[in-house]
């Protein structure tokens, strides 16, 4: 019986659940080239009807998980820490940005901020996995690379990365759900 | 109450489906029957079974309810049932710890 694989399935699942982010990630990637006014995702409304889109499967995709994979509420502590890192990560990031908009550094301290961000969210939660250190690793080492030109590039440069990155590993993390918790139609429901 | 009476495990508990449950919700709020019979990979026939058993004892407390349009059973320890498999787990290290302690001996 291994008791820690059992007392751990609770968190594993909650992070594991990563079709999540991949609209998350689209979003990021969209409010990227949105501020960069690529093409026409420069337009006003792109945004906010890229919220909605968003919302929409992110409502799907937490439906789909309900009913293949069930409903579990975490421990008051797992969340209480939950909340801590994720308050802590936004304060990182936005000083990061902050940083960058106002030095003018050689590298992209955005990208490097989300690279942590992301390594310590996994870390916290559940422990990380070979992908995310992979993942984190790239995020991490495009960010001091010196080639990100000005201010804007290099917040929303590293913006976009961080959704690729973030939309990545949520597909890592889905597959490891499956290979976890068994795949979506693999339940005996009597 | 000896030192040896401490060392009875409960045998409620013990049955590897019924610890695996009870470990599972002992780590969280509480949780679905979907979402428990993934975690402990019991068939349905299986875990409701053991539920019933369980709740019978006064370990889990089980609601049933609707969530949009469709049943939904949920799941959590009671009070009783946190500190049973707490002391259930603590009683299986201090065996493991006297078998391994007790193996030492007999290799010295």
């Amino acid at each position: 019986m291994e008791r820690r694989s059992l007392e751990s399935a609770a968190a594993n699942y909650s992070y594991l659940r990563g079709l999540h982010s991949i609209p998350i990630g689209v979003l990021f990637v969209l409010s990227a080239l949105g501020n960069l006014r690529w093409g026409p995702l420069g337009r006003i409304w792109v945004f906010p009807a890229g919220v909605a889109l968003a919302a929409v499967a992110y409502l799907s995709i937490s439906r789909f998980y309900q009913q293949n994979y069930g409903r579990v509420s975490p421990s008051a502590r797992a969340q209480v820490r939950a909340g801590a890192a994720g308050a802590a990560g936004a304060v990182i990031v936005a000083g990061a940005v902050q940083l960058d908009w106002n030095f003018d550094p050689p590298v992209s301290l955005t990208t490097i901020a989300f690279a942590l961000v992301l390594l310590a969210y996994y870390a916290v939660g559940m422990g990380l996995r070979p992908h995310h250190k992979v993942i984190c690793a790239v995020l991490g080492v495009a960010g001091v690379l010196p080639f990100w030109g000005n201010a804007d590039h290099r917040i929303n440069l590293g913006l976009l990365l961080a959704g690729v990155a973030i939309a990545v590993s949520g597909i890592f993390d889905h597959a490891a759900l499956r290979r976890e918790f068994g795949p979506a139609g693999g339940l005996d429901r009597g | 109450m000896g030192e040896d009476d401490d060392l009875v495990l409960d045998r409620l508990i013990h049955e590897p489906g019924r610890l695996a449950i009870l470990t599972v919700l002992s780590s969280v709020q509480d949780a679905d029957f979907i979402f428990l019979q993934r975690a402990t990979r019991l068939t349905k026939g299986n875990l409701s079974s053991h539920l019933s058993k369980l709740e019978e004892a006064g370990l889990v407390t089980i609601e049933k309810r609707f969530v949009r349009k469709k049943p939904n059973t949920s799941l959590a320890l009671t009070a009783l049932g946190r500190e049973r498999i707490a002391r259930h787990w603590e009683q299986l290290d201090r065996l493991r710890n006297i078998t391994q302690l007790s193996e030492e001996f007999t290799e010295e």
